[in-house]
């Protein structure tokens, strides 16, 4: 059971966590709604393979790890290649900037445009200067221009958005002409670079219009006289693939894949994507159908991706045993195993309600590779040792470090320490081999240790020091480090040492729940004469000393302790010094709070500010004999404390240091709670300051004045109705209404009242009554 | 005896029409591209189906985009068969809701709106419905009820809009509230929830379905039915759900060697291999749901005493070559049948 005290703790505490600098990154990925990837839980970094040629096939939660437009692959690539093409077939080239834009940018009436005023000998023009660069007709040149209008005409029908509103079949293509121009093209062209893309264009409007079999036909006819290795010819032979998917002839198809894959860094990742085998019976045609060792080495490495890495590397081996193939593949077959077992998900520090298995599970909805069978840890582990066997394997290192870390995964820290002995015996310089390893070594040793003693500390600050790369800036070691924080919070929760493991790693806020650990947790946190180990744990510690006092002030804010409150923020440097939205002893007639903030030359208050004008104002009003005085001293100390509840300008105050407090944020989409007036939370209560409004009233003899404070009364008096469980049916007037009914009706507050609020008007029996957001 | 045997007819003809339910039978069509194989035809045809629901497109949020767009988009590569009224229906991903803007659901409607409208053009269909299915929450219900109500104001009046109703949808209906539609056609499957390994059928299960009937009746929408003929397999590895193998008949699997009976409807995999586009791992399992005749007559029987209307469609979801497998056209006719 959570008491009122306890709830301000947990409530200011979530603020807090959210102001913190070092959760920036969090918080980066809730707002984003945007999951970490895999590579932000993993200890294990793919990149000591060595062998980054198939990168983007690591393991990631995403298509690709890494970027995928990262210059070396994808469309990017295939785009400068073809510019490349490009440059050297038109005479005299033009430069990067203005070829990209005659191939990717001008449109179809540009090239209109530009053919039209080419033909009438007009070599000038302000919109495309750069193209009529060549001032006298070449024949080249023109033939050019003339193919690339009629391949900007058809990218209406190859090149749509896939996300699009539009109808796909809004435009009525007529593929037979497109077809027939690019046959055309292809048949007559003079220029075999010109004739090429004609046909390429051919064979893609056969693909559009369905006419596969005849695109294959075209293909096959085209290229196979003079295969090679340009664009082009690429990525044709991928749209020959995709005809041949479309007839269901999926063996060719995913050999053409594959030999894409394995001989085209351009459209590696497109296909990737395509190759889909169905049946094994296709399979294994498609294995028949390679030529070679190496078109069958290739096809296992895209199996291993897209399947089963251990059966894809063991296929490789038996194909060549010294392959360096079977390096991404022993690296996703790692991380599908570390994903099934390490929890190091970082989002729960802050969201325990994110759910990374739902997560991944929508993801990898029907990916075959997103785990193996449990009982292929075993053979995973006895395969490496098989390979070990195998003295041409490429980088054996590699394959023992993978092995030392599985066996630790599965829980074998004795195999795993032998493994790493064997490891040390190959002495190698490779500062990535090395940490990783050193990384598997301080996790062994965490997960022997049952007490946490400086004698084991040395040992352990002296592991942490080593897995700081100095060139191998892809070790994982952040997120190494959070789990053996997680580890050593177990520890010390073992020891029943909670102030060590709450530093070491903290993620629950109930710890905050009792005083009295708060009270150990700051005197914790005012010593200055820390160990060593200490020092490490404290290094990501997310709260500071002045968060504890800011919590302490707010505490006692909210008991109306305003001098105890003052002391706390006086105890720290920071502590308080935050600026409120909105003058805190400014009220109006309905609530405003976006008015409030927005308002110009608005008297500016921090946290600290405010109490100590609460201070002053409590004294003038007691301590003053000018009856006006401590009427309005009284009145604005009620603001001051009606603004800090839920539905004052100031309500932040009781989240700390942040504004957007977390429990107050979301209580509108939660409801509101049910409770009576002794559990009431204070933030909730307006009932001091109805207390401090009375006694304004009851000092002065001013009738608006009067009116005002009894206004501000039946808010407050609105306010308990809503907050105790009473809310249902409509708000029945209470004793102020009735008072400023009966007594009040002739002054001007009371019609300001009744224009503003229509709720009050309707009450009063009022005509033609607004009906106001706020009331 | 001719008088009396006369009379006995008339009586019979009297009490059978009293009790006839005019009842519109449809199937649901829900691929990407429109093309009714010849078997299909023929049982449409045959069994006078003259109404097709037919997917025209789904609405997902795209994260890429950081907005919604519509996805899997229908083209019709044959004429849908004379005479057959066509329903488009779409289907509204759920998070969509969530992640739309309340400023932006009019926009969405628009763009919903407008490609239906360009697809019916496109293929000259006249549609006197249009459907939404949108499996809404607590939490989305506000935008979805709104995003509908711009829908009715952009539809020509003769055209009803009808909603895809859910059996937790009737049963807590004060907490989902009720759809602004002018019809609902009420799902009366994928009741359950999968599981690896069965043994409940999460497509129809009669015991799960008997805590939602009674609630059926007091719906304040009026009702149309929709029936499920399908069966999936449930794919699941060390325990857990990687997938559903779409269409997938029990008696494909018992035909393959590649798959060992365990249980009632369970499989397991004896070799890795490729299988229906997805690889199955050694030990990888495959629990078949599927809705045989015998089950369907079960639904219909549990259903019927619920309905309180004379007129109404009865919709098979869904027409595809599966199908086939467990039932012939008769079978089919006698579902349809049972509702009159």
């Amino acid at each position: 059971m959570i008491n009122k005290k306890s709830k301000i703790y947990i409530a200011v505490l979530i603020s807090i966590v959210l102001f913190v600098p070092f959760s920036a990154k969090k918080i980066q990925g809730c707002g984003g709604d945007d999951p970490e990837d895999f590579s932000a839980v993993s200890l294990f970094a793919p990149e000591i393979c060595g062998d980054d040629t198939l990168s983007g096939y690591f393991l990631s939660y995403n298509n690709f790890y890494g970027s995928y437009e990262d210059g070396l692959s994808g469309r990017f690539a295939m785009q400068m290649k073809n510019q490349l093409e490009w440059k050297e077939f038109i005479p005299n080239p033009i430069n990067e900037v203005d070829m990209e834009t005659l191939l990717y940018k001008l449109n179809e009436s540009d090239m209109e445009r530009l053919i039209k005023l080419r033909s009438q000998g007009l070599f000038q023009d302000s919109i495309i200067p750069f193209l009529l660069i060549k001032t006298r007709k070449d024949s080249k040149y023109e033939a050019a221009l003339t193919y690339l209008l009629e391949a900007k005409r058809a990218e209406s029908f190859a090149n749509k958005s896939y996300y699009s509103w539009n109808n796909p079949d809004e435009v009525n293509t007529n593929f037979n002409e497109f077809a027939s121009i690019f046959k055309k093209g292809y048949l007559n062209s003079e220029f075999e670079f010109l004739k090429q893309r004609y046909a390429f264009q051919w064979i893609r409007t056969l693909f559009f219009a369905g006419n596969y079999k005849e695109g294959i036909a075209a293909f096959d006819d085209v290229f196979s006289k003079a295969p090679n290795s340009n664009s082009i010819y690429n990525r044709s032979l991928g749209y020959k693939a995709a005809c041949l998917y479309k007839l269901q002839n999926y063996s060719e198809s995913n050999a053409i894949y594959a030999k894409l894959f394995d001989e085209s860094k351009e459209q590696r990742f497109d296909a990737f994507f395509s190759f889909h085998p169905q049946e094994e019976e296709d399979w294994n045609t498609t294995l028949r159908l390679a030529k070679s060792k190496h078109d069958k080495e290739v096809l296992w490495q895209l199996f291993g991706i897209y399947a089963d890495p251990i059966k894809g590397m063991k296929e490789i081996l038996k194909l060549n045993p010294s392959s360096s193939r079977t390096m991404v593949l022993l690296m996703r077959a790692l991380h599908i195993v570390e994903m099934q077992k390490i929890d190091n998900s970082s989002y729960e520090d802050f969201y325990g309600e994110f759910n990374a298995e739902n997560f991944k599970g929508s993801l990898f909805s029907n990916k075959s590779w997103s785990s193996m069978p449990d009982s292929s840890n075993d053979n995973f582990i006895s395969f490496i040792d098989s390979a070990l066997t195998n003295n041409e394997l490429f980088r054996p290192e590699v394959w023992r470090t993978t092995q030392a870390y599985l066996y630790y995964l599965n829980g074998q820290n004795n195999k795993a320490s032998e493994t790493l002995a064997q490891f040390r015996k190959l002495k190698t310089t490779d500062e990535g081999i090395r940490i990783q390893n050193k990384i598997t070594e301080t996790l062994i040793y965490i997960d022997n240790l049952k007490t946490i003693s400086p004698k084991n500390e040395i040992v352990l600050l002296a592991l942490l020091e080593g897995l700081n790369p100095q060139t191998a800036k892809y070790i994982r070691t952040e997120n190494t480090v959070r789990l053996i924080r997680k580890k050593l919070k177990a520890i010390y929760n073992a020891m029943n040492d909670d102030i060590h493991a709450e530093i070491a790693y903290s993620v629950d806020n109930s710890f905050y729940n009792d005083e009295a650990v708060v009270a150990r947790m700051i005197t914790f946190l005012e010593r200055t004469n820390y160990s060593p180990m200490e020092k490490f744990l404290l290094s990501a510690y997310r709260y500071t000393i002045d968060n504890f006092y800011d919590l302490e002030s707010t505490n006692e804010l909210y008991k109306y302790n305003f001098e105890a409150a003052l002391t706390s923020l006086s105890r720290g440097t920071t502590a308080g010094n935050y600026e409120l939205n909105a003058d805190p002893f400014k009220i109006r007639i309905t609530d405003c709070h976006d008015c409030d903030f927005s308002e110009q030359d608005k008297k500016s208050y921090t946290k600290r500010s405010f109490i100590e004008r609460l201070i002053q104002l409590k004294k003038v009003a007691r301590e003053s004999k000018i009856s006006t005085l401590k009427a309005e001293s009284y009145f604005e100390l009620a603001n001051g404390l009606y603004n800090m509840t839920y539905y004052g300008n100031s309500r932040i105050l009781y989240g700390s240091i942040v504004f957007d407090d977390l429990n107050l944020a979301t209580r509108e989409y939660k409801g509101i709670p049910d409770q009576d007036t002794i559990s009431l939370a204070p933030y909730l209560d307006c009932r001091e300051a109805a207390k401090y409004y009375a006694l304004a009233a009851n000092h002065s003899k001013d009738k608006e004045f009067k009116a005002k404070c009894i206004w501000m009364q039946a808010k407050c008096e609105h306010n308990l109705w809503l907050e105790t469980g009473k809310s249902e049916g409509d708000f029945k007037a209470g004793i102020n209404f009735e008072l400023l009914k009966a007594k009040y009706n002739n002054t001007s507050y009371y019609n300001e009242i009744i224009k503003e609020c229509g709720y009050f008007c309707t009450f009063s029996g009022g005509e033609n009554c607004i009906r106001s957001q706020e009331d | 005896m001719a008088r009396l045997l006369y009379f006995f007819i008339v009586i019979f003809l009297f009490v059978g029409c009293g009790k006839t339910n005019e009842v519109t039978k449809s199937f649901y069509f829900w691929k990407t591209s429109f093309a009714l194989s010849t078997l299909e035809e023929n049982l449409l045809n045959d069994l006078a189906v003259k109404k097709l629901y037919v997917h025209y497109f789904d609405v997902n949020f795209i994260k890429e985009k950081g907005a919604s767009f519509p996805v899997g988009k229908l083209t019709f590569e044959k004429e849908p068969p004379q005479g057959t009224e066509i329903v488009p229906v779409v289907y509204v991903v759920n998070d969509v809701f969530n992640k739309t803007h309340p400023s932006k659901v009019a926009e969405l409607a628009i763009n919903v709106f407008s490609l239906i409208k360009s697809i019916n053009t496109r293929n000259q269909i006249l549609p006197n419905e249009i459907q939404f299915d949108c499996d809404w929450t607590d939490a989305t219900q506000e935008k979805y009820f709104r995003f509908l109500e711009e829908l009715k104001k952009l539809t020509p009046k003769a055209i009803r809009i009808s909603a895809t109703i859910r059996l937790h949808q009737i049963k807590y209906k004060r907490r989902t509230g009720i759809p602004p539609v002018d019809r609902g056609m009420l799902m009366f499957y994928n009741m359950g929830q999968l599981k690896a390994h069965g043994p409940q059928n999460s497509i129809y299960d009669f015991d799960i379905a008997k805590s939602y009937t009674s609630y059926i009746k007091t719906y304040p929408l009026p009702l149309d039915y929709a029936l499920p003929i399908f069966s999936w397999g449930i794919w699941s590895r060390n325990g857990k759900i990687l997938g559903l193998l779409n269409s997938i008949t029990e008696q494909e699997i018992i035909n393959n060697n590649n798959f060992k009976k365990i249980s009632d409807h369970l499989y397991i995999v004896n070799e890795g291999g490729f299988f229906k586009g997805k690889y199955l791992f050694q030990g990888d399992k495959i629990f078949v749901e599927e809705v045989t005749s015998e089950l369907a007559e079960k639904a219909i029987q549990q259903l019927i005493p619920e309905i309180n209307s004379s007129k109404f469609t009865v919709a098979i979801y869904h027409l595809n070559p599966t199908l086939f497998v467990n039932y012939d056209q008769q079978k089919i006719e006698n579902l349809y049948s049972r509702f009159n």
